[in-house]
């Protein structure tokens, strides 16, 4: 019995450490990132690294002193925000049609968007928007978006409405209510664990997107991970202001997450089941 | 309350016919119960007259307003579902209003009509629980008080209790039974349930394949069912029936199995006449068939011998399997006879409450 208990000891003891170990692999760029932007210039590329160094916050000085940090959060914002109520408006009802009238081309046609290599679209897309007139606005950088969100979230969210019993839309339809009306009242309700997990994801996703808004905007609409590839200069390389940079540009992302992590995690399961 | 009329109604998916060419008319304030196996096409029906189905052909009327091509929500009918469909985020209370909620009537209103209601179901006490927090037989109660505080044209059942346990489902039956009986609403009940069909319809109709098998009083039908299908679908145990071949003994007609032989009563021997030498289907009830002869042997009783298979003792009665000359039926006896397995016993069938089914139509002779 205590042999056994000893051996179990040491399982969970080794069990624990290799998963330290994982979450450390994962964690440590993260720490990196926080550690170098605290460092003076000296010693922020220093190898090896000065853990006792004084941290400072000069860096993120100089962050907000560069002038534009705070009008590219505005348009990150506006961006991923705009993405998403749209992203949602057009992915929905989509998702509802497609999961109650089960057509397998339809659900071809979803996971072959899903499927195609999106930088084969930049260039082209440069050009119409140009023609357009889109280039280096928000509703350029808002379609871009799109593009990849809506057949991602067509694809998680039919599993969802699937799993929304028909007779509860025909106790409804029978109880007075519209199709419209049912599926805003009574549908997307039972959904709402899909829709927090694909907001959730499409915040990470349109948040962090880099290529797309490094070719389609400019001056006016330059979002934040663009601002911060603005610190890698051509001859100058400033760890510590790109580590500020990069922390200022990853906070809101690590909030909104840790404010839905609990429908996080949930619709990655189910989506992941489906 | 409402008269419903379905005129010549036909429904099919793909080549499949569900629903046949079916024609019927309810009565303002009947209870009919639409009973039949799986697939005959009963819900298939029912959704049709909800307007959740799309009709192929024909005609559905509501107090001789023609609803064939009308929206579900235009046609003034509550239907209390099998899984029962309540809202799931919506609790109790918010269940029930929701349809008063979208005809914009007063929250004082609202208020008042779902406490009645309520009360009159006894889930008074369940108004702020959500639907998972609630029991089989609790869901049902809301489902039926949904259906009631909108004061619907037609009630529609679709076998609303086959998800309780069978001490809750004899317990419901008699509360929408009573419902019923105080609302007096004309109401449409779909089951597969053969007993719950003879306990609550005012007039039943036994489908097979899309088809009205026949349309009567519970007791019309278990007294002479239509045909072998009626015959066999209704009663538990069911009619046993059995081949046998009509001959003519002296003048008198006699339905006989190997050297088993059954006198078969005057009043029944004309229609059987030109069955002669034929073989037909001889349906007796386990009820009509006894281990004595009665007071003096009464008339329209034919004996014959019987091995004794199974006994199955039910406290108020005994069912007996019964085997004889390769023919097996069901006999249902008093409880106090000692009768056992492998026993070897004279029975009595008590002929005057036989029927008669040709073989190949199946259809009711006599």
């Amino acid at each position: 019995m205590r042999q056994y208990q000893t051996i179990r000891t040491i399982s969970r003891l080794l069990f624990y450490a290799i998963l330290l170990f994982i979450v450390g692999v994962f964690f440590f760029p993260f720490l990196w990132v926080i550690y170098t932007s605290l460092q003076s210039p000296i010693t922020a590329g220093a190898v090896p690294p000065d853990l006792l160094a004084t941290p400072t916050l000069d860096n993120f000085r100089q962050v907000f002193e560069q002038g534009q940090f705070f009008r590219c959060l505005l348009n990150s914002t506006v961006v991923v925000l705009l993405t998403l109520v749209a992203n949602l408006i057009i992915s929905l009802p989509a998702a509802y049609v497609i999961a109650r009238n089960r057509q397998n081309w339809m659900m071809f046609l979803v996971l072959f968007l899903q499927m195609a290599p999106w930088i084969c679209l930049l260039l082209p897309w440069y050009i119409i928007f140009k023609k357009l007139g889109l280039y280096d606005t928000y509703f350029g950088l808002v379609l871009s978006n799109l593009t990849f969100m809506i057949p991602f979230t067509v694809w998680l969210m039919l599993g969802f409405f699937e799993d929304v019993p028909v007779e509860v839309e025909e106790a409804a339809w029978l109880d007075g209510c519209s199709h419209m009306g049912t599926f805003i009242r009574i549908v997307v309700p039972l959904v709402k664990g899909g829709i927090i997990t694909i907001s959730t994801l499409g915040f990470m996703f349109c948040w962090n997107i880099f290529l797309f808004p490094l070719v389609l905007s400019g001056y006016e609409t330059k979002t934040l991970p663009v601002f911060v590839y603005g610190f890698l200069a051509d001859n100058q390389l400033d760890f510590g202001p790109l580590a500020a940079a990069a922390l200022l540009a990853m906070a809101p992302v690590i909030v909104f997450v840790l404010l839905n992590q609990k429908y996080f995690r949930q619709g990655i399961a189910f989506g992941g089941g489906k | 309350m409402a008269r419903v009329k379905i005129d010549k109604v036909t429904k099919k998916f793909g080549k499949v016919e569900a629903v046949k060419d079916f024609s019927l008319e309810i009565q303002d304030g009947e209870f009919i119960v639409l009973v039949g196996p799986s697939g005959c096409g009963k819900t298939t029906l029912l959704r049709m007259v909800a307007g959740l189905e799309t009709v192929t052909s024909g005609r559905i009327f509501i107090e001789d307003a023609e609803v064939t091509h009308v929206r579900p929500k235009k046609r003034d009918i509550a239907m209390v579902f099998q899984n029962y469909a309540l809202y799931p985020h919506m609790n109790v209370y918010s269940n029930l209003a929701f349809a008063l909620k979208l005809r914009r009537i007063p929250k004082a209103q609202i208020k008042e009509i779902v406490k009645k209601t309520a009360d009159l179901l006894g889930i008074g006490d369940f108004l702020n629980r959500l639907p998972n927090q609630l029991s089989g037989g609790q869901k049902q109660r809301v489902a039926l008080g949904r259906a009631i505080v909108r004061q619907p044209k037609v009630f529609l059942f679709d076998e609303p209790l086959s998800n309780l346990d069978a001490k809750l489902r004899v317990s419901m039956r008699a509360e929408i039974l009573d419902i019923h009986q105080r609302l007096n609403n004309t109401s449409i009940y779909v089951t597969h349930d053969q007993l719950e069909a003879m306990t609550m319809g005012t007039r039943i109709i036994i489908m097979k394949d899309g088809v009205i098998q026949q349309n009567g009083s519970p007791k019309e039908i278990y007294n002479n069912p239509a045909n072998k299908f009626v015959a066999g679908f209704i009663g538990s145990p069911a009619m046993n029936l059995m081949p046998f071949v009509i001959k003519e003994d002296g003048g008198k007609l006699i339905a006989t199995s190997g050297d088993m032989a059954l006198a078969v009563p005057a009043e029944k021997e004309t229609p059987l006449r030109s069955y002669v030498n034929q073989e037909v289907c001889l349906g007796l009830r386990p009820e009509h068939i006894s281990n004595s002869a009665g007071n003096g042997g009464e008339q329209g009783k034919s004996s014959f011998m019987a091995f004794v298979r199974l006994v199955e003792p039910l406290g108020s009665e005994q069912l007996i399997h019964l085997e004889a000359r390769n023919q097996r039926f069901i006999a249902r006896i008093d409880p106090r006879s000692t009768i056992s397995y492998g026993d070897s016993l004279d029975f009595y069938a008590d002929m005057n409450f036989a029927a008669f089914f040709d073989s190949a139509t199946e259809a009711r002779i006599v």
